[in-house]
């Protein structure tokens, strides 16, 4: 019974924790631009990262390493700072967004212009990383943010998508001129999804609940599961958008334009109920960004980490904590809109998906770590393909962002 | 780095190659940027009056847009793929209009909420025209 109870929450966390700022940004910047037809870029991505996430977590169960500590250990110190460093601008910027998009949230609700919500949010993320337990930050914004599921609801509620819409799907129309939008908002989307601060996040998690040998089924449920159906509430997200917007020429360039459709669906209480998903999901994904960049220096660096430990226990990881944190505060109070900065997040991280994705070829053919659990061929073969693919993204993303214009 | 400008370099000549079909003007991007801030601003306040949204989620998104539109006017003009001025300054003008409307928005019935429906919506359709 409780190993039921586990794999359920272990499901429902993985597909409340599935959307983000910048899942959010890229999925209404799709529908509204392309109708459905960026779909295919949000399932790639998504059967991308149900193997990457199995992977991390199979790694840190039966290693007892997660995958920063291995990669340092493995690589040496120089390919672990790579790594470290992209994944350090590019989580700055989507913690700024996810910040951003929790201030916006409650902004939508309250009516105060968002930009003075935002010190009080990062007080707590801070609060949170800082003082509560590691099964509250993982489950507690995970669970609420089932709150997401509304927009499946919301398309039903409209009447689902018109034939023509549906077309898109295979046949999208892309007018003269913007087939470098297109191309940029397709590799934002895989940036978006396949996050490799999520992996940290997930493998040094694993290490935070004692994960073992034991379960490894439960990681492959949640992965499979909790990440397919995750996926499920961005691709509702892309049609809400491509019904709603698309055809009142709205872009959804901003994220309160996003909460119309859900306005159209359910009335007022559809656009607070989007306000409240926008708050919850950007406060999970802060929180999970933070910690990961905690972990990601700690493990590198050999000091002590972990939220079971006080602060006094871990004083570096939690200083780490701190110092990140002010540093996309301080992005954050810009007043920059965070679906802008969560696009620019996004395509950054596909600019530097290779860097911290190649190392799982290794790690997870490596008998040290892995002993009997190593992979077998045909994982092997998806974690070429999709590192061809990250390849691909992050040779064309930088040109595409400066092309289209962001 | 070798490879990233590898991919610059065959995306610049894709797009040299067939100049407007793969990229739009930075006018062209504003222009349906500013476009469709304004039809969101515009579904807001019908929403408002339609019992959709409520009055806070109305303020606090008309304060985005607003914002969103900030310079809009003299920012516009000087960007490349610009039309002359003849052509742009009636579009301005709307756009001015328009952004009176989002500094004093409508959201109670005492006040003519659909002139200011049309106002943002016409500007809106004058800035897509203009980018067409």
């Amino acid at each position: 019974m409780k190993r039921a109870l586990q794999v359920t929450l272990g499901i429902l966390t993985a597909i409340g924790g599935f959307v983000d700022a910048g899942a959010i940004a890229t999925a209404a910047g799709a529908g509204a631009g392309f109708g459905l037809g960026l779909v295919w870029a949000m399932l790639l991505g998504t059967l991308a990262v149900i193997l990457l996430v199995e992977m991390s977590g199979r790694l840190a169960a039966v290693s007892g390493k997660p995958y920063a500590a291995s990669i340092r250990e493995r690589f040496g110190f120089k390919y672990y700072l790579a790594p470290l460093i992209t994944e350090l601008i590019a989580n700055t910027l989507l913690l700024a967004a996810d910040l951003g998009g929790m201030a916006i949230g409650i902004s939508l609700l309250t009516g105060v212009e968002w930009v003075y919500l935002v010190p009080p949010c990062a007080l707590l993320v801070w609060l949170m990383v800082w003082r509560a337990p590691f099964s509250l930050i993982e489950n507690g914004p995970s669970l609420l943010g089932l709150v997401t599921l509304s927009f499946v609801v919301g398309i039903v509620a409209l009447g689902g998508p018109s034939p023509d819409l549906l077309r898109s799907l295979w046949r999208p129309t892309i007018e003269r001129g913007e087939w470098a939008a297109y191309l940029f908002l397709a590799t934002a989307i895989l940036g978006a999804v396949i996050s490799p601060y999520l992996l940290f996040f997930y493998s040094s998690g694993a290490r935070e609940e004692r994960w073992s040998r034991r379960d490894l089924s439960l990681n492959r449920i949640t992965a499979m599961l909790g990440m397919g159906f995750g996926s499920i509430t961005s691709i509702a997200l892309i049609v809400l958008s491509a019904m709603v917007l698309q055809p009142r020429d709205i872009s959804g360039i901003t994220l309160s334009e996003v909460g119309l459709s859900m306005a159209e669906a359910f009335g007022p209480l559809g656009a607070r109920l989007f306000a409240v998903a926008l708050f919850t999901t950007c406060l999970g994904a802060a929180l999970e960004i933070v910690l990961s960049i905690g972990y990601n220096v700690a493990q590198g660096f050999g000091w002590e980490w972990g939220e079971r430990k006080k602060p006094v226990e871990a004083p570096r990881f939690n200083l780490v904590l701190l110092l990140f944190l002010g540093g996309g505060f301080a992005i954050a109070t810009f007043g920059i809109d965070p679906l802008q900065l969560a696009l620019f997040g996004s395509a950054f991280t596909a600019l530097t998906l290779p860097i911290a994705l190649f190392p799982f070829l290794v790690l997870m053919n490596d008998r040290e770590y892995l002993k009997d659990k190593v992979n077998k061929r045909w994982n092997n073969i998806a974690v070429i393909a999709v590192l061809g693919l990250a390849f691909v993204v992050a040779v064309v993303s930088l040109p595409l962002l400066i092309l289209s214009g962001g | 780095m070798t490879l990233i400008g590898l991919g610059c370099l065959l995306l610049m000549t894709v797009s040299a190659c067939s100049p407007g079909a793969f990229t739009q003007t930075p006018f062209v991007r504003q222009a349906q940027d500013a476009a469709s801030s304004l039809s969101a601003a515009a579904a807001t306040i019908e929403y408002v009056h339609t019992g959709k949204v409520d009055d806070r989620y109305a303020r606090s998104s008309l304060s985005i847009y607003r914002q969103s539109l900030q310079g809009m006017e003299s920012e516009l003009p000087g960007l490349r793929g610009a039309p002359d001025e003849t052509v742009l300054q009636p579009v301005i003008s709307q756009l001015e209009r328009a952004r009176q409307v989002l500094d004093d928005p409508c959201l109670d019935d005492d006040c003519d909420w659909r002139a200011q429906l049309s106002t943002l919506d016409d500007a809106s359709r004058a800035l897509l025209k203009v980018s067409e």
